[in-house]
């Protein structure tokens, strides 16, 4: 069995990710002709994002299929996984970043903290390299433990969740790759320099 | 009586049809910035591999385009740019998907001034820009674009970016440039996210959309200067 599959549309900013952390990646595999892959040999499925709306709507049978059958599917915004992801509920809403240049402002802050400072991925990640801007947030799903909320727990900008089945979702609606792979906004990048070495020794660890 | 040929490939006006990619940029507003003397069509990006390109003249290719499917329909698009057809491509290369095409190239970010854009040999494309001010989004200096890529051998760099990296040596690129394949059509690359996001609303002159799409059906190969060169046809 693999550890992760990392799923493109074929953007530059996707293919430039791939590249980037391939070390840690195991297969690139293109959305467009997801049915003809086998995501049960995969240990996890990243659905990076800014992905292909229509394309993850046409194969989200076999997405929902991967997470019922004990897969470990992340996936970030602006996707909209609440209209195709139904083996668990997603509850989305619209919310914009309160001031999407705070960070030229001295002192400035996301609106956003770590609620549980324990999670393994919170202590990989700090804070500060969680924080750019946002897609969206999530109401808070039964279950799941959030690992970045809006200020007063407004809602949730990642959680992770146990799914019947043993299967695991992570949903985010931060959007690291678009960013990274563009070459723009630092904290992206050292998101994702926390997020796959974390990932793989997540896998690896829990088999 | 002999009749005229038409002027463009799409007939008496010049046709852009807009390549859709999921979440492009301006999906929504793209009818609203094309010269509304041009015909405008808009296709997903994989009805490409179907559709006829003989009456179209300039292919707008977002910035989040799928590099792999280009690339899987290479022929056919080398076929419409050697019939005269011409194309506007914004993003990050990848995957080059025309042979004129190569890898994108980040430049340093630091010093930040590397990120500002100057002009190389701007012509026609961005004659009338104040590179001061033009690829500045709210003043932030870098949404216009982070690097470059090489210039096709016969092409004209537009506007370089880059400039001292962290050891002293200059590296610095065109972020902007066109190409045109002989007795073929023009390349014109943006090597950022979206070119029509930048001085290019229509109630504003001057406007670089206008520009660069004028600049790019102007019948009189890639070195085009001075500051008017709108078609006869157009006026």
């Amino acid at each position: 069995m693999k550890d992760i599959g990392f799923i493109t549309s074929g953007d530059g900013a996707h293919l430039q990710c791939y590249q980037d952390y391939k070390t840690y990646l195991d297969e690139e595999i293109y959305l467009r002709t997801l049915d003809r892959v086998d995501l049960g040999r995969f240990k996890a499925i990243v659905v990076p994002d800014f992905s292909n709306q229509a394309l993850l709507q046409r194969h989200a049978r076999q997405l929902n299929d991967y997470l019922a059958n004990g897969g470990f599917l992340i996936v970030f915004e602006p996707n909209r996984m609440d209209e195709w992801l139904d083996v668990v509920t997603v509850q989305w809403f619209s919310r914009e970043t309160e001031d999407w240049k705070w960070w030229m402002k001295p002192g400035g802050r996301m609106e956003a903290y770590q609620p549980n400072p324990g999670h393994s991925m919170a202590k990989a990640i700090p804070l500060a390299d969680m924080c750019w801007h946002f897609f969206g947030a999530f109401r808070f799903a039964e279950g799941a433990t959030p690992i970045l909320n809006l200020d007063n727990d407004e809602g949730c900008l990642m959680y992770d969740q146990p799914v019947a089945g043993g299967g695991r979702l992570i949903a985010s609606t931060i959007d690291p790759h678009t960013h990274h792979g563009r070459r723009f906004m630092p904290a992206t990048t050292r998101f994702l320099n926390g997020f796959y070495p974390w990932l793989k020794a997540e896998v690896q660890e829990r088999g | 009586m002999v009749e005229q040929a038409p002027a463009f490939r799409g007939g008496k006006r010049p046709h852009l049809l807009y390549v859709r990619s999921t979440r492009s940029y301006n999906i929504d507003r793209m009818g609203g910035l094309v010269p509304q003397n041009w015909r405008y069509s808009a296709h997903d990006i994989y009805d490409l591999e179907d559709i006829a390109l003989d009456d179209v003249d300039v292919l707008f290719v977002s910035g989040m385009h799928d590099q792999i499917f280009m690339k899987s329909i290479e022929p056919k698009l080398v076929a419409y740019l050697a019939a005269g057809g011409h194309f506007l491509i914004n993003g990050h290369i990848i995957l080059p998907w025309l042979p004129c095409l190569s890898p994108f190239k980040t430049v340093s970010p630091r010093p930040f001034t590397n990120w500002m854009i100057r002009p190389a040999q701007p012509g026609a494309y961005f004659g009338r820009m104040d590179f001061e001010n033009f690829h500045r989004h709210e003043g932030i200096l870098g949404q216009y674009a982070r690097g470059y890529t090489d210039v096709p051998e016969g092409g004209q760099a537009l506007c370089l970016i880059g400039g001292p990296t962290a050891d002293g040596s200059i590296h610095e690129g065109p972020v902007d440039w066109v190409w045109q394949m002989p007795d073929g059509g023009k390349v014109f690359v943006h090597n950022g996210d979206h070119i029509e996001q930048f001085c290019s609303d229509p109630r504003y002159q001057p406007n670089l959309f206008h520009d660069i799409l004028e600049a790019l059906i102007a019948p009189d190969g890639v070195l085009v200067s001075g500051k008017d060169t709108v078609p006869d046809t157009l006026r």
